[in-house]
């Protein structure tokens, strides 16, 4: 149960991280149109591994659109982060250790160690992001300059993520 | 049956998959059903309200940026102005876009400081000669009122002698009947000059508006300068006391006005009467 609500909160911080502050970094002349990152996927990205796919999906496609409403994007992040949460548990599997994971454990930075996240963080950002600036885009006459979005992008989610979870996990340890 | 129960359950996740991607494929190349729905975009009440909040922050963040866009935008939209142009009606020409020269210039200027406490007040302006300030040139407010004229320019900054300067003196005029005037000012109050040199017989009352005249060569006629308040009979004159419209405690954005055909007003003046302003 106690999961179930820390996942509920993290629901609401990454969104309202993302909605207030993330989407407004332009407008407060903090960032150029290269670095547009994305925290609030990071609320798939740890959901927990014994989440059925199918919820995974909706929550997902559920983000997607509520950050879509704020930025009247129309559909284009709820597409990459319904993707996002299909893909998700694959990803898990294939990474997953000899033994599986431990139980009740979560794919965080703190239960599943720096380089089991870099990595899984990483992929899923990549594809997260390359989804989202080639549809928004829908051209690939720019297709450096969008890779370059995609790849400044995905490293500053990244590192928000490395930093959320650093800042939100501290005290438990 | 059975098999297609199967078949199904072993393929659910793909299936939901599909139906949420397709949807949000629908809703993004769909440019009606967004839109129609209110209660789905960002100007909903939900969404406006969390926006309207934030936008104050980024909005007093990005004042000073705007600020610029709005002068230059309002000093173009005065030199499209019909009053801004000399009329070259009566020119045999015949190409309809040359119908009319601009004799106005505005150009948008920054007050970056300002005395008000002396008898000889001066406000500097961050435009110079390299923007193509002059001598003599016209200051007013973003209100549209007179601030004063140009007495100094270096390369990058301009002085301007405002009304509230002991030195200052214009002709100025009636807006009801063309009266002519002096404008002075006595460097009691900034926010009173006067007019001197007005007969006494002319109809003024208090409230009246007093503009620029238009016979001195650095400003268009029909700047407001200020209202009538107080009206003294002096001997064969009045003496008048207007409200100034320009606030000189609160000025910051002015515009400078640059004659085009100043020269050639001053020149055929000067040969027929040398003392004109």
């Amino acid at each position: 149960m106690q999961i179930v609500i820390r996942n509920i909160i993290r629901f609401i911080l990454v969104l309202l991280l993302q909605v207030l502050i993330l989407n407004n970094l332009e407008n407060l002349g903090l960032a150029n149109s290269f670095i547009l990152p994305q925290i609030y996927i990071l609320f798939i990205l740890l959901l927990p591994f014994e989440t059925p796919t199918w919820l995974s999906i909706c929550l997902g496609f559920f983000i997607g659109l509520l950050i879509d409403f704020s930025l009247d994007t129309e559909g284009l992040h709820a597409f990459a982060s319904t993707t996002l949460a299909y893909i998700k548990p694959r990803l898990t599997k294939s990474l997953s250790p000899r033994d599986g994971y431990d139980f009740n454990s979560e794919p965080t930075l703190r239960d599943q160690g720096i380089n089991w996240f870099l990595l899984y963080g990483s992929i899923l950002i990549f594809v997260h992001h390359f989804l989202l600036f080639f549809l928004e885009k829908l051209a690939w006459s720019n297709f450096f300059s969008t890779l370059l979005t995609v790849l400044l992008s995905a490293a500053f989610s990244l590192i928000l993520a490395l930093i959320y979870q650093f800042i939100v996990y501290q005290k438990k340890r | 049956m059975k098999n297609l129960v199967e078949l199904i359950s072993k393929f659910k996740d793909f299936i939901i998959y599909i139906f949420f991607s397709s949807l949000s494929l629908y809703l993004l190349f769909s440019n009606g059903f967004y839109h129609q729905n209110s209660f789905l975009n960002s100007s909903s009440t939900l969404m406006g309200g969390i926006y309207d909040r934030t936008s104050s922050i980024s909005d007093y963040l990005e004042l000073e940026e705007r600020n610029r866009e709005l002068r230059i935008e309002l000093a173009l939209s005065k030199m499209k102005n019909q009053e801004s142009s000399l009329d070259l009606n009566n020119e045999p020409i015949e190409i309809i876009d040359s119908l009319s020269v601009l004799q106005y210039f505005y150009r948008p200027a920054k007050v970056i400081n300002k005395t008000t406490g002396y008898n000889e007040n001066h406000i500097t302006i961050n435009q110079g000669s390299i923007n193509g300030i002059k001598v003599d040139d016209g200051v007013i407010s973003m209100g549209n009122s007179l601030v004063g004229r140009v007495c100094k320019v270096s390369e990058h900054f301009s002085l301007v002698t405002p009304i509230i300067n002991a030195e200052f003196a214009l002709k100025v005029s009636l807006k009801k009947n063309n009266v002519d005037g002096l404008l002075t000012w006595n460097g009691s109050d900034i926010q009173y000059a006067q007019v001197e040199e007005i007969g006494k017989r002319t109809d003024v009352q208090s409230g009246d508006t007093i503009i620029t005249s238009g016979s001195s060569a650095f400003l268009p006629q029909g700047v407001v300068v200020g209202y009538v308040t107080e009206i003294v009979p002096n001997g064969d004159v009045l003496d008048i006391e207007i409200e100034l419209k320009s606030d000189y405690t609160k000025l910051l954005d002015v515009m400078v006005i640059s004659n085009a055909f100043r020269t050639e007003q001053k020149e055929i003046e000067a040969k027929e009467n040398p003392e004109v302003d």
